[in-house]
């Protein structure tokens, strides 16, 4: 874990494209907040690795977003409910609910769609408020970060050797 | 800048899937046994626990060794252990995530089996004392008085309905002369009427003015007499009144019954064993043995009620808790027919302690609305320990849960039966040392409505019945007549819900006992009888003369009232004479 934050302070503060970091976290919030085994997560998995988005990005952010997903699980089992009781949608899971891949997607189950919508519709905002996050954070507050008091006392902990050692190995942002 | 798309993630992906197809293959069983221990445990309230399970991909199916369903009410006892359990997927259905299994078998299914370990899930609950339960209710079962009761005894403790219905009408007389004392008080009495006399007597004196004297006189005699005639006519009114109302109560003194037998015939059928009460000996005699079979029946399946429940799991989606992290799944109304779990046909063999079973259940599914049919069930064993056979078939109709159905018919041949306790009353205690039963018994439970009945045939039948050295003679006559009986039909019918029902219980031995020992019975009621009408119509008798007295009292208010209305009458025609002289006047 200590090296994930480690990697991931590395990222932050190095050249990689905000986007690709954006991006992994917004793959991230899609894995967290749905249940694991959930085949739209195969999917995840597939474009986290064949897009070229941040590795460590994806896996602190799945951490975090997983365990927002606890806190939020009755919020998504009621949103998950209303929607698959909506007489208006009716006819729509109907239709799916006849499709073998879409019952093996589990769209029925109230925790699965009430998460993946909410993770969806949140999607691209996030990809929006973490480029700009990461580009002010990277134009105003670098340099101001590694001079701080507080990144100074951090530089003496084990935390910033694993974040040295693997500068030194020059770990890439994928 | 690098490209978007790394290639060499797709390998690693490929990689990471045949990885875990890898490990899935590996580790499926142990996955499956996991994911069936944990289901069943849920499902059943209980430990539930396999030795092994096997997947096959290829023909898709399962076969589960030693499957062991703890009794919640007693961990180190396994309420169900099943030796063997194999079937076959409909990988079809697979794919659409239904369960459909076209046969199954189940073999060595035993039940109550002991444990090695404790299979307890979570503090025990709370076990209902059935026991107590069965006590109180058989407490009531009490053969009839076998010898002569003591009407004293009886007359001291029992309430007799003719005595009360004296005691209101007595009641009723006292409230009637309080009312009347009391409307009497507010008429015209005897002073008032030696008032007008004294009256009269003016006038009479005025009289003796002159004419202007007699004029004058002739106008206040008018009034006087009005006056006297208004007062004669409340009295009057009364006095009918009064005599209505004496002449109802008199009335409904003299209807009651001299000899009240509705008081006698209802404690002559309490107390005394008339041969009405013979004829209800079965169940007297079988009714305890008959209850505590039923009872066991109903705790069975009041113990299967929460699974049979789930047999209808429809409209059941929108009142789940789900448990977090799972969610609920909800189901649509779909193209086919197929319900998400169904076992067409399950082969059943048994191993129970009164021998082995075989047989099918049909139709197992968690969705009887869709498949339109009700889980059936039909096993049979041949020359098992007490029966030479016994055949179950059943049903459990949940097509429409609003109109539940559940349907059981047990056949038995030769069912051996020894040793068993019939009444354990002190006085006559009855014991069936062996017999033969063949029985058949059909059950109906629909929505809660129980409607069962029992028709069974005894044959090499040995009653035991010890009586104490000074057992009354009708005692003796009836263990003699018991020990005659070697044979006997017995038909039993229940009504009404598990817990609250009507349990008719009849069998020729009514017939056998009235044949042999009737006569013995009808004198016996007969004297009962004679000595409880003698002992009744004593205190009837006595309460009568009593409220036959206190209708003196209304007899001395009509006296009184007659005694106003002949004072009023003589002062009215006193006035009439005295003040005219002899005058007709023209009134």
């Amino acid at each position: 874990m200590i090296k994930a934050i480690a990697k991931f302070l590395k990222i932050l503060n190095s050249e990689t494209d905000p986007t690709q970091i954006s991006l992994a976290f917004c793959f991230a919030m899609i894995a967290g907040l749905s249940p694991l085994l959930s085949l739209h997560n195969l999917f995840v998995v597939l474009l986290v690795l064949v897009l070229r988005v941040n590795l460590s990005a994806f896996l602190l952010g799945f951490v975090v977003f997983s365990g927002i997903a606890y806190l939020l699980d009755p919020v998504f089992h009621q949103v998950g409910l209303t929607l698959l009781n909506a007489p208006a949608l009716n006819g729509l899971w109907t239709g799916l609910y006849d499709q073998a891949l879409w019952r093996i997607a589990r769209f029925n189950n109230t925790l699965v769609m009430g998460s993946l919508v909410l993770a969806l519709a949140l999607f691209l905002p996030l990809l929006l408020l973490s480029n700009r996050l990461i580009r002010q954070y990277r134009a105003r507050f670098l340099n101001w970060v590694l001079k701080s008091k507080l990144m100074q006392a951090f530089r003496a902990t084990k935390l910033y050797e694993a974040y040295e050692t693997l500068s030194q190995f020059g770990g890439s942002g994928g | 800048m690098k490209p978007w798309i790394r290639w060499p993630g797709l390998l690693i992906f490929l990689v990471l899937a045949g990885l875990s197809y890898f490990l899935l293959y590996l580790f499926i069983d142990d996955f499956v046994k996991a994911r069936i221990e944990a289901a069943g445990s849920d499902w059943a309230n209980a430990k539930v626990e396999l030795d092994t399970a096997k997947l096959s991909f290829f023909p898709l199916g399962l076969r589960l060794k030693r499957l062991q369903v703890t009794d919640r009410e007693n961990p180190m006892q396994n309420a169900v252990e099943i030796g063997e359990i194999a079937f076959l997927i409909d990988p079809g259905a697979a794919l659409d995530r239904k369960i459909h299994i076209e046969e199954m078998t189940l073999e060595a299914l035993r039940l109550n089996t002991p444990r090695t370990s404790s299979g307890a899930l979570a503090p025990e609950p709370e076990k209902q004392s059935h026991e107590a339960k069965k006590k109180k209710e058989t407490e009531g079962l009490q053969l009839p008085a076998l010898d002569l009761p003591d009407v004293k005894e009886i007359l001291e403790k029992e309430n007799l309905a003719s005595l009360k219905l004296i005691e209101d009408l007595r009641e009723e007389a006292k409230r009637e002369e309080a009312k009347w004392k009391a409307q009497i008080d507010a008429l015209p009495d005897k002073a008032k009427f030696k008032d007008y006399e004294q009256r009269v007597k003016k006038l009479k004196d005025a009289k003796k003015g002159g004419l202007s004297g007699i004029l004058g006189g002739v106008q206040e005699v008018a009034s006087l007499q009005k006056e006297i005639k208004a007062d004669l006519d409340q009295i009057r009114s009364a006095q009918k009144m009064l005599k209505t109302d004496l002449s109802q109560l008199k009335g409904r003194v003299q209807s009651l019954p001299k000899v009240p037998m509705d008081d006698i015939n209802r404690l002559k059928e309490k107390y005394a064993l008339s041969p009405k009460g013979l004829s209800n000996i079965s169940r007297m005699l079988l009714g305890e043995q008959i209850g505590d079979w039923t009872e066991t029946a109903f705790q069975a399946y009041e113990k299967v009620q929460p699974h049979l429940a789930k047999l209808s799991m429809e409209g059941a989606e929108a009142d789940q808790k789900p448990a977090r992290g799972k969610g609920i799944d909800i189901h649509f109304r779909e193209q086919g027919t197929l319900p998400h779990f169904l076992i067409d046909k399950a082969q059943v063999s048994l191993q129970l302690d009164a021998g082995n079973f075989s047989g099918d259940i049909q139709h197992i599914t968690t969705q009887q609305a869709l498949t339109g049919k009700p889980l059936a069930f039909n096993l049979s064993g041949q020359a098992l320990k007490d029966f030479e056979s016994l055949r179950l078939e059943g049903t459990v109709n949940r097509v429409d849960p609003a109109q539940a159905l559940d349907t059981l018919h047990i056949k038995a041949q030769g069912h051996r039966l020894g040793n068993l306790s019939l009444s354990k009353s002190k006085d006559f205690p009855v014991e069936m040392k062996n017999a033969r039963a063949d029985f058949d018994t059909t059950a109906k439970i629909q929505n809660g409505q129980l409607d069962a009945k029992l028709s069974a045939q005894m044959n090499a039948v040995v009653f035991a019945v010890g009586l104490k050295e000074d057992a009354p003679t009708m005692a003796r006559a009836m263990a003699d007549t018991l020990a005659e009986v070697k044979a006997f039909g017995l038909s039993a019918e229940a009504k009404g819900t598990l817990s609250d029902y009507d349990l008719k219980i009849a069998s020729d031995l009514d017939q056998v006992f009235k044949k042999a020992i009737g006569n013995q019975v009808k004198a016996q009621a007969a004297q009962f009888e004679a000595k409880l009408k003698s002992a009744i119509t004593a205190k009837v008798d006595e309460a009568l003369a009593k409220a036959q007295g206190e209708m003196k009292g209304l007899d001395g208010l009509l006296d009184e009232l007659g005694g106003r209305e002949a004072l009023g009458d003589k002062v009215l025609k006193d006035a009439l004479k005295k003040a005219t002289g002899g005058l007709k006047l023209p009134f």
